[in-house]
């Protein structure tokens, strides 16, 4: 049974009382929230998302609560709870959706059987490419955009590679967007689906994408890495997609690890898995429709481009 | 972040120290022994000629080193050796100034003492 099996008001019910328990990739996580105005996003944007039968095991118990206020006029929040302990400090009630959202990446970081790296990673043909970044380099604006071009989506926010078999696992939570990219999307897409945009958070206007039905329905599916790129967005420069030695790649994807250090000499033999078997790219754009033509061409050319791409470096 | 790169310049202070060292004594300079410390243990990669990545099993911590900064490891992981012979091994094999080699092999050795990759062999 998936999350949109059930009708809202019960599915309202149930989140309020004993929690749902929603499987997410490799992950199951019970969410509890009384919270009236977060049933209905989470029911939209997990449409598709498999349920757990209640008193299974679940890899995370979350909450989000509203936090009492100290004095009466102070601005009403809400805070996550992982396993009964708050996560982070509480926000604005107004971006109760968003807080579970990086609620749930918070409970991922404690998952050390994959090498966690903080990229968007999609998927066609059994392949695998991932999108390292910083904060604003525009990864989420291309992932979305390349599930709107047919890939499957993998990750937004968290790449998880298996520390054994070296695939890349999809988890498939809805595509966090902010600002610009918001516009960018819906005029790529009129018809994609978003949750409420939480506006003047942190991180300015936040809005989450739902994920296509078919990238859910495989969630269960790995794919083998084959190409990293590290995509920058830059107004005004003209498309550029230069292949980057594997050294420098196996750096930036150190860097932008979330458990490299900690995981020592398995995060090691992991990271230089992924860089033998992956071509390694940096991408500059100012144009969406055509950071992706020239990602739909690299995929084509998976097989081509290895040799190219060893010629070049 | 634990890694560190290793092809930077060492920072001038240390340096410092390490000439200060070197000062006490001619014998020390120029028959000084480098090993790796008790317990170091290296995993190697590299995919070109010009860069290396080096995880350190005992510290965890990875280190990016140039050509010429890995081959001196290479050398001390091998077996203790003396800055002076590592000098003379690349002078005779690359047809190099040993007088300029030896400087430089001295300034990469004090910059593997500092990030726990290589010490001198003290009785």
């Amino acid at each position: 049974m998936n999350v949109g099996d059930l009708s809202l008001g019960l599915f309202a019910a149930q989140l309020a009382a004993r929690g749902v328990a929603i499987r997410w990739g490799p992950f199951v996580s019970r969410i509890v929230s009384g919270l009236p105005e977060l049933a209905p996003p989470l029911h939209l944007l997990y449409a598709d998302f498999p349920l757990e039968p209640p008193g299974g095991i679940c890899d995370f118990h979350v909450r989000v609560r509203p936090r009492s206020r100290s004095v009466p006029w102070s601005e009403r929040r809400v805070e996550f709870l992982l396993d009964h302990a708050p996560a982070f400090p509480p926000f604005s009630r107004k971006f109760a959706l968003a807080v579970l959202e990086w609620g749930l990446n918070w409970c991922v970081y404690g998952s050390h059987r994959f090498l966690l790296i903080h990229a968007a990673a999609v998927e066609r043909d059994g392949r695998a490419l991932l999108l390292p970044g910083r904060p604003g380099a525009g990864k989420s604006t291309l992932c979305a955009a390349l599930v709107i071009a047919g890939w499957r989506l993998l990750s937004d926010e968290l790449a998880l590679v298996e520390l054994q078999e070296g695939r890349v696992r999809a988890i498939a939570r809805p595509i966090s967007l902010k600002n610009d990219s918001i516009d960018i999307i819906r005029d790529l897409a009129p018809d994609t689906v978003f949750g409420p945009p939480a506006v003047d958070t942190h991180k300015g206007t936040v809005a989450h994408m739902k994920p296509p039905s078919p990238s859910v329905r495989r969630a269960g599916e790995t794919a083998v890495p084959d190409c990293i790129v590290m995509p920058r967005f830059v107004g005004g420069e003209a498309l550029q997609l230069d292949p980057v030695s594997k050294a420098n790649a196996f750096w930036a994807i150190a860097d932008s690890s979330l458990n490299y250090e900690i995981l020592g000499e398995a995060g090691f033999t992991a990271l230089v898995r992924l860089i033998d078997e992956c071509r390694c790219y940096a991408l500059t754009h100012s144009d969406i429709n055509e950071a992706v033509a020239a990602l739909d061409q690299l995929s084509r050319e998976a097989e081509v481009s290895k040799e190219r791409y060893a010629a070049a470096v | 972040m634990t890694v560190v790169l290793t092809r930077e310049p060492p920072p001038p202070g240390s340096l410092q120290l390490s000439a200060n060292a070197m000062i006490k004594g001619e014998l020390r300079r120029t028959a000084e022994v480098w090993r790796l410390p008790v317990g170091v243990s290296l995993l190697w990669r590299s995919w070109d000629e010009s860069e290396v990545i080096v995880f350190n099993r005992a510290s965890g911590q990875t280190h990016l080193l140039d050509a010429f900064s890995a081959a001196v490891l290479r050398r001390i992981e091998a077996a203790p050796v003396a800055a002076s012979d590592v000098a003379r091994f690349f002078a005779t094999g690359f047809e190099l100034d040993e007088r300029v080699l030896i400087d430089r092999v001295k300034g990469v050795c004090a910059r593997f003492d500092q990030l726990g990759l290589a010490e001198p062999d003290r009785p």
